[in-house]
């Protein structure tokens, strides 16, 4: 069935002109941008702030990984980088947010750059494996620098929320438009570029690189573009974490199952897909949300077990993601 | 640059300066020599393609054919020797930058972007600038680009298929996609691995009329090719590569004719 399901939302969306995107898409908009007047339920407020959290973060994540075809295993240390940044600037030098989010953004983008200058000339798992190697040493390098909080991190003080110039709310609905405005542009940014001279240079790079450089292209820099918007993208997502969350530490931003999370989202929704990434942190993020809070608990971890069924079951039915750029080929 | 061997044949030395064109040198390969480790694919070829002209390599399997493509084209560099396009050194450039200097390849087995359509497959080959990361996201390509892909597709015949994903061609069509793609770049010189490969023998005829029509306004190229008929129906110049050296070169009948060259194939 799922396999149907995604096969339906394929064929719908790439049989739509454009017009019929942007008329999808704006209903799609609207409907959510009227959700926080009928409800004011917690649970589902903040599940959707995750899921336009982590869809970003995919969509990032994909601009490399999927349309690039460089797996990143690394990507925390760009959301750390972005929301160490906003965090350090506001707490340490009153810096408002609202310059720390995109400073926090440039300094991730500058990170992923330098990371991929070192990493590009390898190919396949071996990049995969270095970059999850860099995500590893800054982790333990952020864990033991105490200027950065070390372990404990860095905690927002209580006395600045609610105000303006710490772009921090007491409820969720800010945070949703504001985090959902982010995810917004960012897709309309992905829509564009997937049509564009640089998505159609990136899918050319991801099928044969070698083929691609003999049409001209310049293998690397295509590649450095598609990481530093990759890593701009994933370090605004760390500075609009910082802002929701009010505290940050390696433990969070670092671990391990954040590199993975952020793959997660792209893969079960489609790798190399426009909506692929919001797609996948829907079913991601409500599955997981909804078996950790009502199914896990000290007595019992039942919530892991189905969360990693349903993964399963996505992984055997619908390899490709449940928006399949490869159509059924990826079962052959 | 003929090849000066001791014991040339008369066939030889009588053809391969009196009739070949004294159109300028556009391509020079010169003592061209490639080692992986222990093995020496080429050793000290030389090549000069001439304005306007078709320009062929033969030779047995293992002669370096390929592997002196792959030198030019900068997928590995050359041990010692030199490229040079039109005067210009481009000796151990990257393949992208060979290619912005105004070389174009196709391969012996067509290599297309399965999932993208055979339009799009084109856009890849569209110059590329030191375009910032802005102008490749916000542009697709230029109405004069577009206007020659439009050209070229119609050129190869697959026009009507412009839209239809590149898997979706036939080994023929994907060597045709792949010819109008290097076409698209206007390059100085395009070089083809063996063309006409795995290709029914109707194509076979299509692809020498479109070479000899592209040829007649003007166009170089560099072809590697196994079939000797099509050498001959198409070529103004043969070289033959044997043991990744020059063996022979001249006007096609008398380079394949050689002694040299049969016995290269054949055996004593």
């Amino acid at each position: 069935m799922a396999t149907a399901v995604g096969d339906r939302l394929t064929t719908v969306w790439t049989g739509l002109d454009r017009r019929h995107h942007l008329a999808l898409a704006a209903l799609v908009v609207g409907v959510l941008a009227v959700v926080p007047l009928v409800t004011n339920n917690e649970f589902l407020m903040n599940t959707l702030v995750l899921i336009f959290l982590f869809g970003t973060m995919g969509h990032g994540w994909n601009i490399l990984g999927g349309y690039a075809g460089q797996v990143s295993l690394g990507h925390a240390v760009m959301f750390a980088a972005g929301a160490y940044t906003t965090a350090i600037l506001f707490v340490y030098y009153g810096i408002t947010p609202i310059v720390g989010i995109p400073v926090g953004g440039v300094v991730a983008a500058v990170v992923g750059l330098a990371l991929g200058a070192a990493t590009f000339r390898l190919r396949y798992h071996y990049f995969a494996m270095a970059t999850l190697a860099a995500a590893l040493i800054v982790r333990v390098i952020f864990f033991r620098w105490e200027w950065v909080g070390g372990a404990t991190g860095i905690e927002y003080p209580f006395a600045e929320l609610g105000t303006l110039a710490s772009l921090t709310f007491r409820g969720n609905l800010p945070y949703y438009y504001l985090i959902g405005g982010f995810a917004l542009l960012t897709t309309l940014f992905v829509y564009v570029m997937d049509r564009s001279k640089l998505g159609t240079y990136l899918k050319a790079i991801n099928m044969d690189q070698a083929a691609a450089e003999s049409a001209g292209i310049d293998a690397f820099r295509y590649k450095s573009y598609a990481m530093g918007l990759s890593s701009l993208i994933t370090g605004v997502c760390g500075g609009l974490y910082a802002q929701y969350v009010l505290y940050i530490d390696p433990a969070s931003t670092l671990r391990l199952l954040r590199n993975i999370d952020i793959i997660m989202v792209a893969i079960v929704g489609g790798i190399g897909t426009v909506l692929g990434p919001l797609i996948g942190a829907g079913v991601f993020i409500t599955v997981r949300e909804y078996t950790r809070t009502s199914l896990s608990g000290t007595q019992t971890g039942l919530g892991y077990v189905i969360f990693g069924v349903v993964l399963l079951f996505i992984s055997m039915y619908r390899p490709g993601g449940i928006l399949n750029r490869y159509g059924g080929r990826w079962d052959d | 640059m003929s090849t000066d061997t001791e014991g040339e044949t008369e066939a030889d030395s009588a053809t391969t300066s009196a009739v070949r064109t004294d159109a300028a040198s556009v391509l020079e390969v010169d003592g061209l020599r490639k080692e992986f480790g222990g093995v020496t694919a080429l050793d000290g070829a030389s090549v000069e393609v001439r304005e306007g002209e078709i320009c062929t390599l033969v030779g047995p399997n293992g002669a370096g054919k390929t592997t002196l493509f792959n030198c030019v084209m900068g997928a590995f560099p050359p041990t010692a020797g030199s490229v040079r396009l039109r005067g210009e050194e481009i000796t151990g450039q990257q393949t992208h930058e060979t290619v912005q200097s105004g070389l174009s390849r196709t391969y012996q087995i067509p290599r297309v972007f399965p999932e993208l359509t055979v339009r799009a497959n084109m856009e890849v080959n569209q110059r590329h600038g030191d375009e910032s990361v802005l102008a490749t996201v916000f542009r697709r390509t230029d109405a004069e680009t577009e206007g020659d892909i439009d050209r070229w597709l119609e050129f190869v015949g697959l026009a009507s298929m412009a839209e239809a994903e590149a898997s979706e061609l036939s080994t023929g069509q994907q060597k045709l996609l792949n010819i109008a793609a290097a076409l698209l770049r206007d390059p100085d010189v395009l070089l083809l691995d063996e063309p006409t490969a795995g290709v029914n023998p109707g194509l076979v005829d299509d692809i020498a009329g479109m070479l000899a029509e592209l040829n007649e306004a003007g166009r170089t190229f560099f072809v590697v090719e196994h079939d000797m008929e099509f050498v001959r129906r198409i070529s103004d110049h043969v070289y033959v590569l044997a043991d990744g050296t020059n063996l022979v070169d001249g006007p096609p009948e008398a380079a394949l004719n050689d002694p040299r060259v049969l016995e290269s194939y054949f055996g004593r």
